[in-house]
């Protein structure tokens, strides 16, 4: 196969920028390099032809994650020797070799597992498609064929989001941080675009690679962008609390779409015959707006103050 | 196909080693998205059909696999700011 090489390549890669990231001295560069690594596997993802999990992974592992990270995991005051101490060789020996010994075992597992037997869901999935109301597979499953799945995941979002706030936080003082001209000239020129982006990956997802999650990525990233030049929506702060009652939103739709399905059909999640379409794209848009919200609030969750203002 | 393999089982190790060992609260963070990373394509490696497509069950697994673990990594370090806080707050009182 022709695209054997590149993925190897990328593999290799993606390893040694781990173990780089995990035990350089420095620890700006280990949350830099831990974007890299998520772009460098985004990359790996779409060689693959994993084309949903590639825009995902370069919108939450590697944007989103880096931000949250760059925010909250600075040196903290007086504490910079945590840092030392970690072998600062950059590629220490005992890493390197445990990953050599890992890509052994690794490279071993094929040959042990049966490699003539094919993957076993992709044929059912296939069958199924045109009964699905949409022509992707991987957004068929998600919204669909393992609409469960889905949501408790949207249901784990919001277990996180409520274990990390506290009553009588205050916003960071991060907002606005890089507020100045070239910042608020970028925010302007890539806030549009992103929403723009946004609006079409949730749209496409019916039919090509795309979806709520991908989308709701991008938005958050958007909104953690308008955050920092401290922007405003709607003469609104982007932290504003009005915005954090929005994750709640997907969840509810999704109950009710759940339950409607439970009435109508008899059990939970089935769709009326036909109109499978309709539900999974209001259930997309919903779940969209919710989750980048959710994204969001716990991206201000874990940066906020302690104690009230 | 084994060259996956042998990258995913190299960030399993070393992101296990990195969780285990690593005196950096952020660092152990990072190490256990690097050991979630190998999970997820361990998964999707060993999950390709002849012509080397992904199968769309695993693959909506990683994606929702990748959300969990923003979530988690927010929560983690959501626990370490407070514990710092907490720490400052009685060196204070000292």
């Amino acid at each position: 196969m022709s695209a054997e090489p590149i993925e190897a390549l990328l593999g290799a890669t993606v390893v040694l920028i781990a173990i780089r990231l995990l035990w350089t001295a420095d620890a700006f560069e280990a949350l830099v390099g831990f974007m890299v690594f998520g772009l460098v596997l985004s990359l790996l993802w779409a060689a693959m032809g994993a084309s949903d999990v590639a825009l995902a992974e370069v919108a939450i592992g590697a944007g989103l994650s880096g931000a949250l990270l760059l925010g909250a995991g600075r040196p903290r005051r007086g504490r910079a020797d945590d840092c030392r101490g970690q072998g600062g060789s950059g590629l220490a020996a005992v890493p390197l070799l445990l990953g050599l010994l890992g890509a052994a075992l690794g490279a071993a597992l094929p040959v042990a597992l049966d490699p003539s037997s094919p993957a076993p869901l992709t044929e059912p999935v296939r069958t199924a498609l045109p009964r699905s109301g949409v022509e992707s597979p991987v957004t068929a499953v998600l919204l669909n064929f393992r609409g469960y799945d889905t949501l408790l995941e949207v249901g784990v979002l919001v277990a996180a989001w409520l274990g990390a706030t506290r009553p009588g936080s205050r916003p960071e003082p991060d907002e606005g941080r890089f507020a100045g001209d070239v910042p608020d000239l970028l925010a302007r020129l890539w806030l549009p675009l992103g929403a723009l982006v946004a609006g079409y990956v949730v749209w496409a997802g019916s039919r090509w690679p795309g979806g709520a999650f991908q989308s709701a990525a991008l938005l958050a990233g958007m909104a953690v962008l308008l955050h920092l030049v401290g922007g405003r929506v709607g003469g609104l702060p982007a932290s504003h609390p009005l915005f954090a009652r929005l994750p709640v939103l997907g969840l509810l739709v999704f109950g009710v779409c759940a339950a409607a399905g439970l009435v109508r059909r008899g059990h939970l999640l089935a769709y009326p015959e036909g109109e499978a379409g309709g539900w999974i794209l209001v259930i997309e848009l919903a779940m969209t707006v919710s989750l980048a919200a959710l994204l969001l609030a716990l991206y201000h969750a874990v940066l906020r103050r302690r104690g009230a203002a | 196909m084994s060259g996956l393999t042998a990258a995913a089982g190299a960030l399993l190790f070393v992101g296990l080693h990195g969780v285990l060992v690593l005196v950096d609260p952020v660092r152990r963070v990072l190490a256990a998205n690097v050991f979630g990373s190998g999970v997820l394509l361990l998964l999707l490696a060993l999950c390709r059909d002849a012509d080397g497509r992904v199968d769309p069950v695993p693959q909506s697994m990683a994606l929702t696999g990748i959300v969990v673990s923003f979530a988690a990594t927010a929560l983690a370090l959501f626990f370490m700011r407070s514990l710092d806080a907490h720490v400052d707050d009685s060196d204070d009182s000292d």
